[in-house]
């Protein structure tokens, strides 16, 4: 398999890597930034990277939005504080678009990603009451089991 | 419409659901249980252990050893929260344990008891909570940092209590509603730096000696408080019910435990405690200490009155350097019932009228807030305006001066540049209240 170009030539393209998702759209990312996948590192070092690979769990509007993701990071010379602003800019987005950069990020084992989409949803949870967070979310309660529930764990509720 | 408003949340994989758990504070985290049959089940597979301290002391003893290990167990990792049962049968009944574990190293043992153990059989095993038993060979339970205990009742005392030797570099504990509990101990401790006592109904002695505690919360009635060593004090709330109804006041005691607390910076005191002290005729300047740390000063009680008016300027004597000042009236709480002292610590004094108090009361040299909550502008009889016109009169730098009423309806008053003669206090609805007062300070708008 040829490497990477070689430092020689005058306008080394980077390495790309085509991604495609499960409604047919294909997009590119550089090897560098698609490194921040575990998935994606695997099959890179597998040499499996040389064709499109197929994503059939992703759709192509959040694949975008990964690879998005995923470029940013890969950045060098950005600062914590303007990194974090991007994030939370990021997921600054409805909760099921959230819970979509969950699974992919998941699926493609992107650690960063999948931290900080869990944690807007933990931030979405924090202070409010069992209904509220069922309202949020559209969650059907199970009301035999809550009082049981609620008798053990009483210091919760208080 | 509503057809795509799916329940999106409960269908991601478990381990990411454990994951956006970990996120939440242990208390919130153990709520979410409540959500949906789903939710619930993650936190099982609950492991449940059994325990049998009955047939007699050697039972009993080993019962605690194969608990500790277990808990210890429990302890080997923080990944993920986990809720185990500990079950423990004892002859006067069965107690289970639910041991909960948050990730941030913390532990919340919430101790349910079977109908048998309401009747509060008391074992003839010492009650109480503290470095008692010998250690055991533990690491992982010296991992953990916080400790939460509710509800422990008095046979599983001994647990409890080997669990906190064994907890060697805990920081945080709380013991909660152990009814039963009598003596609390805390010896030769260098790592907890926050305790919280809170309605513990039957104790009769705290004793902490712990050199890096820097957070003490006890709420309950009034017993035997003794802090030794508690040089890093910080924040002290003394959330008061009343006086242990056995036993008389003890002054000396209660001056102690004041005297211990002089280095701290936040104090939070029940009004009763020094209306009592002044009525047993302590006068607060003329101690040997003071709280010279003390910046923020909060003060409660059910309702203002001349003695305790006169007793909170007494107290502010021993607070030169106090910057903030709350004032909080709530009826809600029970009311503490002054008991008639016959012998006084200095002289008496409540007998003196208001003028006179004030004119004992030192410069507040750098009081810049005073917040007074539970209070109307034009009610109190007039206490209000009293402790206002004290506060004027002795302070130098105050800013602001805010008083909310439980209807959150507030006012506030600052500084106008000219003296005017008729003062007028305006609520936030923008009606003025005229008063006859000559306060040098015009009111303004409340927020």
């Amino acid at each position: 398999m040829s490497s990477p170009s070689s430092s020689s030539s005058l306008s080394c393209p980077k390495k790309m890597i085509t991604l495609k998702s499960s409604d047919g759209e294909t997009f590119e990312i550089e090897e560098i930034a698609a490194l921040q996948s575990k998935t994606l590192e695997n099959m890179i070092d597998e040499n499996c990277a040389d064709t499109p690979i197929p994503l059939p769990n992703i759709e192509g509007k959040v694949l975008a939005k990964v690879v998005e993701f995923c470029t940013k990071h890969a950045e060098v010379g950005v600062d914590a504080e303007s990194l974090r602003a991007w994030d939370d800019e990021f997921v600054n987005v409805e909760h099921n678009t959230v819970f979509d950069y969950i699974l992919a990020a998941n699926f493609l084992e992107i650690p960063t990603l999948l931290d900080l989409a869990c944690r807007v949803v933990a931030d979405m949870i924090k202070g409010k009451t069992p209904d509220e967070i069922r309202k949020i979310f559209n969650i059907k309660p199970s009301p035999e089991e809550e009082e049981e529930v609620r008798r053990e764990n009483q210091w919760a509720f208080e | 419409m509503a057809q795509e408003h799916l329940d999106l949340i409960s269908n991601l994989p478990q381990d990411i659901l454990q994951r956006i758990k970990s996120f939440l504070p242990l208390k919130e985290a153990v709520r979410t249980s409540l959500l949906s049959t789903q939710w619930m089940s993650l936190w099982s597979p609950t492991v449940v252990s059994h325990f049998d301290a009955g047939d007699g002391l050697t039972s009993a003893i080993n019962a605690v050893k194969d608990s500790l290990e277990a808990v210890g167990t429990i302890l080997r990792s923080y990944d993920s929260l986990e809720m185990h049962k500990l079950c423990f049968r004892f002859p006067e009944g069965d107690v289970t344990v639910i041991a909960t574990k948050g990730v941030d190293r913390e532990l919340h043992l919430n101790f349910l008891h079977s109908e048998k153990e309401e009747q509060k059989c008391y074992s003839p095993i010492r009650r109480e909570l503290g470095n008692t038993s010998p250690p055991i060979n533990s690491t992982n339970l010296s991992t953990l940092r916080t400790l939460h205990l509710r509800s422990v009742a008095s046979v599983t005392e001994d647990f409890a209590s080997s669990l906190l030797t064994n907890c060697r570099l805990l920081q945080s504990l709380k013991i909660e509603r152990c009814g039963g509990l009598k003596r609390i101990a805390i010896e030769k401790n260098e790592s907890l730096k926050s305790l919280m006592i809170a309605d513990c109904l039957d104790i009769e002695n705290v004793t902490v000696s712990a050199t890096g505690l820097r957070s003490f919360v006890y709420k309950g009635l009034l017993t035997h408080i003794h802090m030794k060593n508690a040089l890093n004090l910080v924040d002290v709330v003394l959330d008061l019910e009343g006086a242990f109804g056995r036993g008389d006041f003890d002054c000396e005691e209660v001056l102690s435990l004041l005297s211990s607390l002089k280095e701290v910076e936040t104090l939070t005191t029940s009004g009763w405690l020094l209306e009592w002290l002044c009525s047993a005729g302590v006068i607060f300047g003329r101690l040997e200490f003071q709280l010279h740390k003390l910046k923020q000063l909060r003060w409660t009680d059910t309702l203002m009155d001349d003695a305790k008016r006169d007793s909170l300027a007494c107290f502010l004597n021993i607070c030169p350097i106090l910057e903030k000042l709350f004032i909080t009236i709530d009826p809600s709480r029970s009311r503490v019932i002054r008991p008639y002292f016959h012998q006084y610590w200095h002289e008496p004094h409540l007998w003196m009228d208001f003028p006179a108090v004030k004119s004992n009361v030192s410069k507040l040299k750098h009081l810049t807030l005073v917040e007074f909550f539970g209070f109307t502008i034009d009610g109190e009889d007039g206490l209000l305006s009293s402790l206002v016109d004290l506060l004027l009169e002795k302070t130098i730098v105050l800013k602001s001066i805010t008083v909310k009423s439980h209807e959150n309806v507030s006012w506030g008053f600052t500084k106008v540049p000219s003296k005017r003669p008729a003062l007028k206090w305006w609520n936030y609805r923008r009606t003025a209240i005229s008063l006859p007062r000559n306060f040098s300070f015009a009111l303004i708008q409340g927020r």
